[in-house]
């Protein structure tokens, strides 16, 4: 069956996602995880034998497309393919070769139709816990951040690697749940290949090939097509950033040369590896920078490596952007988010009428323990600032982006934690103005309830450089984090004592074109609303 | 003068209004259907209530029962059509019903919208109160501000309806109750939703967005259901009508209207499923089924477990983005669980920019409708796929009422598709009947997972106009054995109401590892569901009716966030440990597969379902001069695609309404009735059994 019709085509490649979708679902329920749970932060993919990907979950974060091809590449020079039994699970943790820090755990299962290897399923979900000392900014190396898992058989024919159980088992602060996880992520690749298998044998269809190679082909066509209309050229943007120093912003330079339909980024020039662990590997600086383009230039067509073959990412070796190993990393979301900034900064310019303004990004919120009555806690929990506007609508208030986390219900984070929220609001005029209006960033005030001091870390950006507007459009606010209304600087913790009020100011969108231009009735409506 | 025995339901839809009224003495049917009344949907259900009293010759005083389905409220959402609503909360909060859970339904469309809240920034006010979660009143409540907020919310904005939801209102709701008293005694004739009366849950978001739903349908729904019970006592009915709740359990209709209308919100599918679950008890040894309902312009299924639609506790209405989950407003009540597709008869086909075959989301809806209806469409869609398929006849569409363009259709897939494809008009017409089926089969198959259930053990039940064209396909694809057409399918939402229970749910939080359980305390938690399920209850039945209680523990492995809800029997001294770990691992097997070693067990709630078991519906078809009347039920034979056949067969079409019952025949088949027709394949037998339902069995073994 080596020429499939379009019909069979796309009968196959729904079938192909709902199987996926399927067993990411199963993953979701089994999982111990809240970060699984609540943020949706993991992945499920079917790949062909030689690592490349056929095709994902649809509710997969950004960050992980293109990671587990890589990791499955990793895998085969490791165990070569010929050597793979039915039963055989691989796991490791190392961010290198996969999602960029030690909490992601990435597995991949052979799948076998017959005696031959059609493929493989991978899942990425992020732990509980890894060990180590959990997000703290003055990490200097990766030996603090953890256990490193390297290439290992979790399974080998089917029987678990006990040795290793033991080991992952003894190295985190919650052994349950995390082998609770990995359970779940081997039984999510177990439902994957019983699907593809199934599939294939419906379908009297040998191997993967013709489908994977079909659906890569036609993806890859559209990415190129879209490339293909944007004006060839060289075009560059640098994107400052903080750092845990305030006296020592960061800068990302990003130059981008289209050329026909290929699209090379670059971000030579770009700071050096940082002493923190405000590092994002390669893989993840690439997931990123891709994902922002597959947002603007092709957004409708289901994920693979399709989109990746047109495109070239990449970063000289020591910059925080392709940091060498033993770089710690674990805060690498922080800065890695802005690569979608960069981007988004350097197409402007080759394609002005398309491109969004800048978000309020990335993650904002605390990350805080102590103690609630007699026992101990540790928690953290997220707010999102304003979405920049569009081309041809105003930027949504208060939405995550470039990642997917949903905040938690402030009457359940009450019950949890020693706080109380006294106000969670929009912020009125944090949006730049514009033709189309940034989305508001909000404020949030916290009092600490808290018999005994508790330590508290902001996780904080956009103290300094502002989400860019685009043609014409103002800036958004900065953020501004209070201390019983003085205002302070983030990254370090503080110490704080009950009846303690710690306010947030964060940003809103970067608004799009002129201000004049803005129509009188979204005047008015800003106006009548309280939100300019 | 006879005992009464007769109810009467009427199921309010988009374009018809269906009526049934059954005698439960003699289990006599009558079916009716007239057209709906959009703009005062009541004068509808009345005429029809009013044609099938004179057609069936039974008196009113003999029907002690009206039960009624309606889509008055959903369409007020869906049309932004409900009232000028206002709403009052804790400082500091006015935002989030806005806000939402700051998260993208959609990671790759940075022109993603959100629905627009239904009570606009101006009209959300706030008033300084604060009550901690533990109970605490940190703030007292300014009552001088509350009086302040009123005037400007009434006066200044106009609003008629208002809704309160306060922070840790559902655990504490004294403050709620105070700023709901001073409005009823500032404005007597405002309608006031309360946030702990509507959803007495956690999470500000959802609660709010449940309470503004409500206040937002509230004085229509009084005014509808005002309009409708006078017009049921004009027609001599003693009774006021009860109400179809979203749920699947009836309330009366008045107190619906007056407490919590958004719980009927989902009405008219609730009844559908009840209807099906209704049928599945009757027509299948287990009644596991897949209740398939196509239309127009969605299709909607639902899971039947057991003979029991699943329920689901958060859902949403009012999607801006085709169904997508995220993109409607959360409702946070108990509701039949309802998966939405946006496939239907009309749903358009066109070559993607991949150059793939794609069918919807777009629908020719009904103007200008399919090709072949001749009313303006150009663009070929399902039914016009369906009907060069040979599975709908040209001259009898509609029972005859219209005539289909079958060139027509021909000529739009050849130039609109088939030729840039550069394949046949006819394999075309199969990609479209095949790219949609699989398209509704990709949904089910992740929405079972999500459910954890094993379709392969599971019926189809096919209803709605294009239902059971496309469910054997379906079912093939999904590895169905058996597929259900019902009798009376044509009205599955009226009859639905007819079998509905009046049924109380309730849940009680209880956290502990399972080693660890107060199981005193669990009995005492069970005993006070039981009696306020009881107390509910008999405000609709009487307090001498014979109830019985469902009980439920719902478990999880300790750190996970989803339960099982693992079934124990309504005896205290039966609840074992070893019989819970058993249970729970039966059902965690059957759903995920192995559970986890080494993680203990928990409970984190414990559920029950009060009901009447009043006795089972019987309906006896097949009375009526309609079906069974004279002459052979085999009516001819056209050419008809099958991909188990490999192409176009000779297949015998058939009458359904002389079908023999019994007698089982070989597929292929197409059975006609007036709104529909069956298709059945060959690798199919079927009979029609002693309800009158069609039952499809695929041939095992392949």
């Amino acid at each position: 069956m080596d020429t499939l019709d379009p019909i069979t085509v796309e009968v196959l490649w729904t079938r192909l996602i709902s199987v996926i979708d399927e067993a990411a679902l199963a993953l979701h329920r089994t999982s111990f995880s809240t970060v699984v749970r609540e943020s949706h932060d993991y992945t499920c993919m079917v790949l062909a034998p030689d690592g490349q990907s056929v095709a994902q979950a649809t509710r997969s974060i950004p960050s992980f497309i293109g990671t587990l091809p890589m990791s499955v590449r990793a895998f085969l020079v490791k165990y070569p393919a010929e050597t793979l039994r039915p039963g055989d699970v691989i796991i490791s943790n190392d961010p290198w070769i996969g999602t960029g820090h030690l909490p992601d755990l990435t597995i991949a299962a052979p799948i076998f139709h017959g005696a031959t290897l059609v493929g493989f399923a991978g899942a990425i979900a992020h732990m509980a816990d890894i060990g180590g000392r959990r997000r703290a900014p003055d990490n200097k190396d990766i030996y603090e951040e953890g256990l490193q898992i390297p290439i290992l058989k979790l399974y080998e024919a089917g029987q678990r690697n006990e040795t290793l159980n033991d080991i992952i088992r003894q190295n985190v602060r919650v052994p349950d749940e995390v082998s609770g996880d990995i359970h779940a992520m081997v039984g999510a690749c177990q439902r994957m290949g019983t699907g593809i298998t199934d599939l294939l044998a419906e379908y009297h269809m040998a191997d993967m090939w013709g489908l994977a190679n079909r659906i890569t082909d036609l993806t890859e066509q559209a990415m190129r097509r879209a490339i293909e209309q944007i004006p060839d050229g060289t075009y560059d943007s640098i994107t400052k950033i903080d750092s845990f120093d305030s006296s020592l912003p960061l800068e990302m330079h990003c130059r981008m040369d289209v050329r026909g339909d290929e699209l090379l980024v670059d971000f030579a020039g770009t700071s050096p590896q940082n002493p923190s662990p405000l590092n994002s590997v390669l893989g993840y600086t690439q997931a990123y920078s891709t994902y922002a383009l597959k947002c603007v230039l092709l957004p409708d067509v289901p994920n693979n490596e399709g989109n990746f073959r047109p495109i070239s990412i990449t970063a000289p070796e020591g910059c925080f952007l392709n940091p060498a190993y033993p770089a710690a990393v674990e805060a690498r979301a922080t800065v890695g988010h802005y690569c979608t900034s960069a981007v988004f900064n350097t197409l402007a310019k080759a394609l002005p009428e398309k491109v969004p303004a800048e978000s309020g990004i990335p993650l904002h919120g605390f990350a805080m323990s102590g103690w609630n009555e007699e026992r101990p806690f540790s928690t953290i929990f997220f707010f999102n600032g304003g979405q920049g506007a569009r081309p041809d609508q105003d930027g949504i208030s208060t939405l995550s982006f470039p990642t997917n986390v949903s905040t938690t219900p402030v009457e359940v984070l009450e019950r949890g934690v020693p706080v109380r929220i006294l106000d969670k609001s929009y912020l009125p005029g944090s949006g730049g103005t514009g033709k189309y209006r940034g989305g508001l960033g909000q404020r949030v005030e916290m009092e600490i309830t808290a018999a005994r001091p508790v330590t508290l870390v902001v996780l904080s950006q956009r103290l300094n450089f502002p989400p860019v507007g685009r043609n014409g459009g103002a800036n958004g606010s900065l953020e501004r984090i209070l201390v019983n209304e003085r205002e302070v600087e983030g990254g370090l913790p503080f110490r704080l004592n009950q009846g303690d009020v710690i306010t947030l100011e964060l940003p809103g969108g970067g608004g799009f074109g002129a201000p004049e231009e803005r129509s009188q009735e979204l005047r008015d409506a800003d106006i009548r609303d309280g939100l300019a | 003068m006879p005992q009464p025995s007769c109810r009467l339901a009427i199921d309010v839809g988009g374009t018809f209004t269906d009526v049934v009224l059954v005698d439960d003495n003699s289990a006599r049917v009558w079916f009716a259907k007239v057209l709906s009344t959009p703009d005062d949907p009541s004068k509808g259900s009345l005429t029809g209530a009013g044609e099938i009293l004179q057609y069936s010759d039974i008196p009113s005083s003999l029907v002690h029962d009206v039960v009624h389905a309606t889509t008055v409220a959903t369409n007020a959402v869906l049309e932004g059509k409900g009232a000028r609503t206002g709403m009052i909360t804790t400082a500091g909060f006015r935002d989030a019903l806005e806000m939402g859970r700051e998260a993208r339904y959609d990671i790759y469309d940075l022109g993603i919208r959100m629905p627009s809240p239904l009570v606009p920034r101006q009209r959300r006010l706030e008033v300084a109160e604060r009550i901690d979660f533990s109970g605490a009143v940190r703030t007292p409540l300014d009552e001088a501000q509350v009086e302040d907020v009123l005037e400007r919310l009434v006066r200044d904005a106009g609003i008629q309806s208002l809704a309160i939801c306060l922070l840790h209102g559902y655990a504490h709701p004294d403050h709620e109750i105070r700023v709901a008293e001073i409005a009823a005694r500032l404005f007597p004739d405002l309608t006031v939703s309360v946030s702990h009366q509507v959803s007495a849950e956690v999470r500000e978001f959802e609660r709010t967005s449940t309470t503004v739903v409500d206040a937002y349908v509230k004085p229509l729904v009084q005014t509808y259901v005002g309009r409708l019970n006078q017009g049921l006592s004009d027609l001599g009915m003693v009774r006021e009508a009860s109400m179809m709740l979203s749920h699947g359990g009836i309330g009366p209709a008045g107190d619906v209207a007056d407490t919590y209308p958004v719980r009927m919100i989902e009405s008219g599918p609730a009844a559908g499923a009840i209807a099906a679950s209704h049928f599945a008890r009757e027509a299948l040894a287990q009644p596991d089924a897949i209740a398939f309902d196509m239309g127009g312009t969605t299709a909607k299924i639902s899971v039947i477990r057991d003979g029991e639609p699943a329920i689901t506790h958060e859902f949403e209405v009012g999607h801006v983005h085709r169904f997508k989950r995220g993109s409607g407003y959360p409702l946070q009540i108990s509701a039949i669980e309802l998966l939405e597709i946006g496939a239907g008869g009309g749903s358009i086909a066109h070559v993607n920019a991949l150059g793939l075959l794609n069918v919807g989301p777009k629908s020719a809806g009904a103007v200008p409708g399919p090709v072949c209806y001749g009313q303006g469409g150009e663009q070929p869609t399902v039914t016009d796929a369906d009907l060069l398929l040979g599975y709908l006849d040209p001259e009898h569409f509609l029972g005859g009422d219209m005539q289909l363009d079958l060139d027509a259709v021909s000529l739009a897939i050849e130039s609109g598709i088939a030729s840039g494809l550069g394949m046949s008009v006819e394999q075309v017409a199969w990609g479209i009947h095949d790219v949609v089926n699989e398209s509704m089969a990709a949904a089910i198959r992740a929405h079972a997972a999500e459910k954890g259930i094993d379709l392969r053990n599971f019926a189809m039940i096919a209803f709605g106009g294009a239902g059971p064209v496309h469910a054997y396909a379906l079912a093939r694809k999904l590895g169905l054995g058996r597929l259900l057409c019902p009798f009376g399918a044509g009205v599955a939402s009226a009859i639905g109401c007819l079998a509905a229970l009046p049924a109380v749910e309730l849940v009680n939080a209880y956290f502990a590892r399972l080693d660890a359980v107060d199981w005193t305390l669990v009995a005492a938690h069970f005993a006070s569901m039981r009696q306020s399920g009881e107390a509910s209850l008999a405000k609709l039945i009487g307090a001498d009716s014979r109830l019985v209680m469902q009980r439920s523990i719902d478990m999880r492995c300790q750190g996970q966030g989803y339960s099982v809800s693992v079934p124990v029997t309504d005896d205290d001294a039966e609840i074992s440990i070893p019989a819970l770990e058993a249970g729970f691992a039966e059902i965690y097997q059957g759903v995920y597969g192995h559970r986890p070693p080494d993680v203990p067990l928990e409970v984190v709630g414990l559920r029950a379902r009060v009901l009447n078991p009043r006795p089972k519906l019987e309906i006896k078809p097949a009375l009526d001069a309609a079906t069974q009347g004279d002459g052979p039920a085999l009516k001819g034979k056209r050419s008809v695609y099958f991909e188990a056949a490999g192409g176009y067969v000779e297949t015998a079409i058939y009458d359904r309404y002389r079908l023999p019952m019994g007698e089982t025949i070989q597929g292929p088949a197409i059975i006609e009735e007036r709104e529909t027709s069956i298709v059945t394949g060959p690798d199919t037998k079927f009979h029609v059994d002693a309800a009158a339902n069609i039952v499809i069995d695929f041939d095992t073994g392949v």
